[in-house]
């Protein structure tokens, strides 16, 4: 599981926001599982604009907090948005969803 | 990485502002640790719509703008604080994931000066920060510099513009609006201290001057203040031209730094003389367009500039040229050979002299040269300065109407009487001569004759003190012993006077019909007189021979058209008359 999170990452931003990282933890689970949602509603709806938006910001904070694979999977959702095609959506968000409940989970656990 | 920071850079840090706008909280949180922790005053916003307030509230040095924000996107929000912040600039930064070229190019299309991505690194983005720095107060050192230049040109622009009011005032007073005078002067002309002056002489002559003085800009203009006071003033008193240009000089020559003097020719057109006389140094030579034959006779130009000679070896007897109605005299300052294509090429002599020796109507001279030089010139700015005038004389008929407005001597001494008695006490200490010679001096033209009014005034006061009041013999002064005793006597006579007095009587009055006037000077004094009854030779009207007594009252009489001595030989009078006639 250690693969979804990298622990560097998570260990310097330890180290950075030292008393603030909790909450950057409670934040990053919150705010993530209310763009996974969004992005559940988009696919639903399929609504390109709204999947493009959530996944970039989701792809984003991912980024900073050391998740990869997540990042990755938002990124590909982002282009999908982007280029107004949602045919191949489905199974990644499918992915995302797994993907992201185990980076919370390591992250979490850190 | 920076755990060697010195205080200086951690105050400086700490005064350096930054906006975060994010609306992502992870995001927003870790770049708010990483600027603290670097000792960053840092800003935070939520959305667009709140970056732009805060940018307003805060003022921050440099802004970090989230691209996809809620309400206000970050493209927006950059267009925004762009317009805000005006002249000063304010680096924005925009904080993305996007990976598409379009989309980067989009940003900084918007007005973002470069990008973060993500995921943030610290020692890039503190970088960035100091590069932004950087050219932000470089940036605020350039506005600071741009407005000052900006106030000082200001500054400069009004104070040019009052001097310029001044000067052409005081350059341009007079009678420049006359019919019989055609000038032009371009506009950098006044300030390059080309200056033309004319006015109307009690005498009834026209004075004119044109003068270049070297240089350019405000030092060259200067020398045109005194110029201009000292010409108005001596012009409308009625002064010659010479006395005027001999006067300019000499103030120019005291005044003026080594290397700065002023080229000029001045003229005094006589109307009812028919005649000019001109005076020229250093101004190109000019010339007369003769009506009668269309021809032009080039002046002479033989004298050095204004300011460069002393009075000493200063020459200002000016030259006399015949005017006939119609002809008339062309003056132009070296601006109009110089004018200069905006390629470069000079107007030159060679077009200025095909032109005069055209033969052209007199009235087309003026026109046809000045539209030459102005179509040569074109668009260039024109690098000195054109001035021409002409002056034509007039016929009878118009010379009489601008005549009407010459001044009636009112500024000189014209006709005057005064009395001036010395006393005892005064006669012992006080010189009357330089007195008597200043007021004397304040009539025109009569100050030319000062030198011999010197002499007469000397003669005719020792005279009255000597023989009259202290009753000395003349006889005394036949031999070398007899001199030194006369002197002795005098000094003694003076030192133990108890009264006595001599009264100095002067009358002055023109002469239209002339030019001229007469001053009577007459000498009266406290003594018996140095005659005795039977020891007089008269002249045929009953008065005593001038002859009568030494050297001193012949030599007045031939310089005075009369002298009178009346009997006992108390009262001298003295007739001197002058006159301005060339």
């Amino acid at each position: 599981m250690s693969e979804a999170v990298n622990l560097d990452v998570l260990d310097e931003l330890k180290e950075l926001l030292d008393d603030g990282f909790p909450l950057l933890v409670e934040r990053f689970v919150a705010d993530g599982q209310e763009r996974v949602d969004k992005i559940l509603l988009a696919l639903e709806e399929q609504n390109p604009q709204l999947l493009y938006t959530e996944a970039h910001g989701l792809k984003g904070s991912s980024r900073n907090i050391g998740a990869g694979p997540l990042a990755d999977l938002c990124g590909q959702l982002e282009a999908m948005g982007h280029a107004n095609d949602l045919t191949a959506a489905e199974t990644i968000v499918a992915a995302l969803k797994t993907e992201f409940s185990a980076a919370c989970q390591v992250i979490i656990d850190h | 990485m920076n755990s060697v920071k010195t205080t200086e850079a951690i105050i400086s840090k700490s005064k350096i502002k930054i906006l975060v706008a994010e609306d992502s909280a992870v995001d927003r949180m870790i770049l708010e640790c990483m600027l603290k922790k670097d000792g960053y005053n840092v800003i935070l916003a939520e959305d667009g719509v709140e970056a732009v307030e805060k940018f307003e509230q805060e003022n921050p040095d440099l802004v970090f703008l989230d691209v996809l924000m809620p309400n206000l996107n970050g493209m927006e929000a950059a267009k925004k604080i762009r317009a805000l912040s005006g002249d000063l600039f304010t680096p924005i930064v925009f904080l993305t994931s996007l990976a598409d070229t379009e989309s980067l190019v989009t940003c900084l299309e918007s007005g973002g000066d470069d990008f973060l991505p993500k995921p943030y690194n610290a020692i890039i983005i503190e970088a960035k920060i100091k590069a932004f720095y950087r050219m932000r107060e470089m940036n605020q050192t350039m506005v600071r510099q741009r407005d000052q230049i900006e106030l000082n040109n200001k500054h400069l622009m009004q104070e040019q513009e009052v001097a310029k009011q001044v000067f052409d005032k005081i350059t341009h007073a007079g009678t420049l609006d006359l019919p019989i005078i055609k000038y032009y002067m371009s506009a950098l002309a006044v300030f390059n201290g080309d200056v033309l002056l004319a006015d109307l002489s009690p005498t009834g002559s026209l004075l004119m001057l044109l003068g270049d003085f070297t240089g350019h800009g405000l030092p060259a203009a200067i020398g045109s203040m005194p110029l201009a006071s000292i010409f108005h003033g001596m012009a409308r008193k009625g002064f010659s031209i010479g006395d005027i240009i001999r006067e300019i000089n000499g103030k120019l020559y005291h005044t003026l730094p080594v290397g700065l003097f002023c080229c000029a020719t001045a003229v005094d057109l006589s109307f009812h003389k028919k005649r000019a006389l001109i005076w020229s140094g250093g101004l190109p030579e000019g010339g007369i367009y003769r009506a009668a034959s269309q021809r032009f006779d080039m002046l002479k130009s033989g004298n050095l500039p204004l300011g460069v000679l002393s009075n000493r070896e200063f020459n200002h007897t000016p030259t006399r040229y015949e005017m006939h109605e119609g002809d008339e005299l062309f003056l132009w300052s070296d601006g109009i050979i110089e004018a200069r294509k905006p390629e470069g090429e000079m107007f030159g002599e060679e077009r200025l002299n095909a032109l005069l020796n055209a033969q052209s109507p007199v009235a087309d001279v003026f026109g046809n040269i000045l539209k030459q030089v102005q179509e040569h010139i074109g668009d260039s700015d024109g690098d000195d300065d054109v001035s021409m005038v002409s002056l034509a004389m007039p016929d009878d008929s118009i010379a009489q109407k601008i005549l009407l407005n010459a001044p009636k001597s009112r500024g000189s001494l014209a006709d005057w009487a005064m009395t001036l008695r010395l006393n005892t006490s005064s006669l012992k200490t006080f010189d009357p001569l330089p007195l008597l010679l200043n007021v004397i001096s304040e009539v025109p033209h009569l100050r030319q004759s000062s030198s011999v009014l010197y002499t007469v005034l000397s003669e005719l006061f020792n005279n009255a003190v000597e023989h009259g009041v202290l009753n000395l013999s003349s006889q005394l002064k036949s031999s070398p012993e007899g001199f030194v005793e006369y002197y002795r006597l005098r000094k003694e006579g003076l030192a133990e006077l108890v009264e006595g007095w001599v009264t100095i009587d002067f009358e002055h009055q023109l002469e239209a019909c002339a030019d001229g006037g007469v001053l009577t000077i007459r000498f009266t004094d406290s003594g018996s007189g140095f005659v005795k009854e039977n020891d007089i030779e008269r002249t045929a009207d009953g008065n005593l021979h001038p002859n009568y007594y030494g050297r001193g009252l012949q030599l007045i009489e031939s310089i005075c058209e009369k002298l009178t001595i009346n009997v006992p030989g108390n009262k001298v009078e003295a007739i001197f008359r002058w006159s301005t006639d060339d």
